[in-house]
């Protein structure tokens, strides 16, 4: 009996196959010439896009200089050394340099405009690419365009890479173009500096050496109030409470090298040194490998103009909006990148300008900070006064954290404040108390307690009325 | 000028450390480049004898002689390939070589490597439509394999005289 043909059963033909493989070859030529070519004029545009800015360098210094020289001026005026009308010809002197500066900074922003449109331009190319490819590579599912689809998707995933890293330039492009806007208001209040001295116009006096006691005892109380296990950290992102019991990623740091060195008498003198300190709770991808990724951050830290504290040993000036945005910043941009919650306590010894105070209280309409990622708590380590936007409920579980006294030290000057109004009155209720104080309930109520502990007076639920303290 | 970035780069990534510029290099990239066609000839050889196989497994004979044929060639032309006597070219004893001369020896090998191309993708695809039962012109497309392997033979040929010749 016959065999059957098991392969060759002429069920068709194969077609000019000769001709299609001449046009696969054909066609893996022109893709990989394509990708070539486009991988050579993305790299000269890239090298362009990301090449570092040299004007930037330079102006940075020559706004260096002139801070420098602003800074001397001020230093003259408040030692004595300069009259208050030297001081204003000096000013005018400068305001020539400081247009200058400021007309090269707005160029700087033009510049970094058309670097960001040139990148968006260049990300609207390489997304038509992609399209182009993606279409490419679906086309060819067949087993024996095998080549070309192999060729589309290294050439997919060459795009996906620099398209990331355009990405990146354009994010940190952003992140110059707020730096330069920040330097445009330094520049733009620098007279101030001289100027608030010849008008005389001191808020605050603190010595270095009470600067530096106000920021190590804001940054010890926080630390111990920190360590004081079980600490709940509230995480509005994951909404849920870590009980913490031991930190595992912790850290201080100070100003370090970033500090300017004092004029004379290093040795002899105490300055602060704008310490910081930092707790996180961070998760990894795995339960013990992978990446780590943070997830809460309280950090306190206190700040200073130590230029002023280096070179005359005291300060007067109250925190501006400006120098704040520019300590918020790199900070704000961190959290946001990584998509994570930090709040911030930061102490001044000299206090807040009010436009600083404005901006983290806000008055209800809507112009307060009030961020995903960042929530901020400004602390005047002097007086000891906290402010923070009271309508971000967030925030309301750390402020305790970053609050001066500790609960017993509260309880202990209300006690003060109910004895001394016990005295001259016959009963004192607890709604007026908390009206008056601005203290939280649970604070009022333990002094309440106490009070009737230590037998000062008894106390009284009076219905229509409430909580009473009466003899 | 063959020279351009864009073939010097396709031959450098079938040929590891192609670059006939210097003195030292240029042998062993001829001798790579011949390995490398001769490895590529012995894929496709491969391809070709597995439909033989299967050829001679349903009775094809017709297909077996005309497979055989071209199995016969490939042997010959592998053989050819690797005892050639490049070697003794001038072109690899002399410091200096021209442009003119690289450019055509590049030349050459583009042209080879694209024949050869052709023929392992045809011997793929001549091998796919046998497994789907479609064979009724086969020896026909076997014959253009064979046409083409001739030329390949010619364009190794005109390479060898090229070589020896300088």
């Amino acid at each position: 009996m016959a065999k059957e043909p098991l392969f060759f059963k002429d069920e068709g033909a194969m077609g000019d196959v000769f001709e299609e493989a001449k046009q696969i070859v054909e066609q893996t030529r022109l893709s990989r010439d394509e990708r070539s070519r486009v991988a050579t004029i993305t790299e000269d545009r890239l090298r362009q896009l990301t090449g570092k800015f040299i004007e930037y360098d330079t102006i940075n210094a020559q706004n260096n200089e002139y801070r420098i020289r602003i800074h001397q001026l001020r230093v003259k005026l408040l030692k004595g050394e300069l009259t208050p009308d030297e001081a204003k010809k000096a000013l005018d002197a400068l305001a020539g340099e400081r247009e200058e500066l400021q007309k090269k900074y707005a160029g700087l922003v033009e510049l970094l405009d058309g670097q960001m449109k040139n990148i968006d331009t260049e990300v609207e190319t390489l997304n038509t690419r992609e399209a182009t490819l993606t279409r490419q590579r679906d086309q060819y599912h067949s087993a024996l365009h095998m080549e070309v689809k192999w060729l589309a998707e290294g050439e997919l995933k060459e795009i996906a890479g620099l398209k990331e890293s355009l990405k990146k330039k354009r994010q940190s492009l952003v992140e110059e173009k707020s730096l330069i806007f920040n330097k445009k208001d330094e520049l733009a209040e620098s007279f101030s500096l001289v100027e608030d001295v010849i008008g005389q116009k001191t808020t605050r006096y603190v010595s270095a050496d009470n600067a530096r006691a106000s920021e190590l005892n804001f940054l010890a109380r926080f630390d111990m109030k920190m360590n004081a296990f079980p600490v709940k950290i509230f995480s509005p992102q994951e909404s849920k409470t870590y009980t913490v019991t031991d930190w595992k990623k912790h850290y201080h740091y100070d100003a370090g090298q970033a500090a300017p060195k004092p004029v004379k008498d290093a040795a002899d003198k105490v300055i602060p040194v704008n310490a910081g300190s930092v707790y996180a709770i961070e998760h990894k991808d795995l339960a013990y490998f992978g990446k780590s990724h943070r997830k809460v951050v309280a950090e306190a830290f206190s700040y200073c103009n130590i230029s002023d504290y280096a070179d005359l040993g005291f300060d007067t000036r109250a925190v501006t909006l400006t120098t704040l945005m520019g300590v918020l910043r790199p900070i704000i941009q961190q959290a946001e990148a990584g998509d994570y919650y930090h709040v911030l306590g930061i102490a001044s010894p000299t206090g807040w300008a009010d436009d600083v105070l404005g901006w983290v209280r806000g008055d209800g309409t809507g112009n307060s900070y009030l961020s995903r990622n960042v929530a901020v708590c400004l602390i005047d380590s002097v007086i000891g006064e906290i402010y923070y936007n009271q309508n971000d409920l967030r925030i309301l579980s750390y402020i305790d954290y970053f609050r001066h006294e500790f609960d017993k030290e509260r309880v202990e000057k209300l006690k003060k404040i109910i004895r001394a109004d016990f005295d001259a009155s016959e009963y004192l209720e607890f709604e007026k108390m908390f009206e008056k104080t601005k203290e939280e309930r649970f604070i009022i109520q333990l002094a309440f307690y106490e009070l009737e502990r230590e037998k000062v007076g008894r106390i009284k639920f009076v219905e229509g009325v409430g909580m009473v303290f009466m003899r | 000028m063959v020279t351009t970035s864009s073939v010097i780069e396709f031959l450098g990534k079938l040929v590891p450390g192609y670059d006939y510029r210097a003195k030292r290099s240029r042998l062993n990239t001829d001798r790579s480049v011949r390995e490398k066609l001769a490895r590529e000839l012995r894929k496709s050889a491969l391809n070709l004898k597995e439909v033989s196989d299967l050829a001679y497994r349903d009775d094809k004979r017709v297909v077996v002689d005309h497979i055989k044929d071209i199995l016969k060639a490939i042997d010959l032309f592998v053989v050819e390939i690797e005892d050639s006597p490049f070697g003794q070219s001038p072109l690899f004893k002399q410091d200096g070589v021209t442009d003119d001369d690289i450019d055509h020896m590049i030349e050459f090998d583009r042209q080879l490597v694209t024949q050869l191309e052709v023929i392992t993708k045809t011997s793929e695809l001549i091998y796919d439509h046998v497994l789907k039962g479609e064979t009724s012109d086969i020896v026909m497309q076997v014959r253009k394999v064979k046409k083409e392997l001739d030329l390949m033979k010619n364009t190794f040929s005109d390479r060898l005289d090229y070589f020896m010749k300088r």
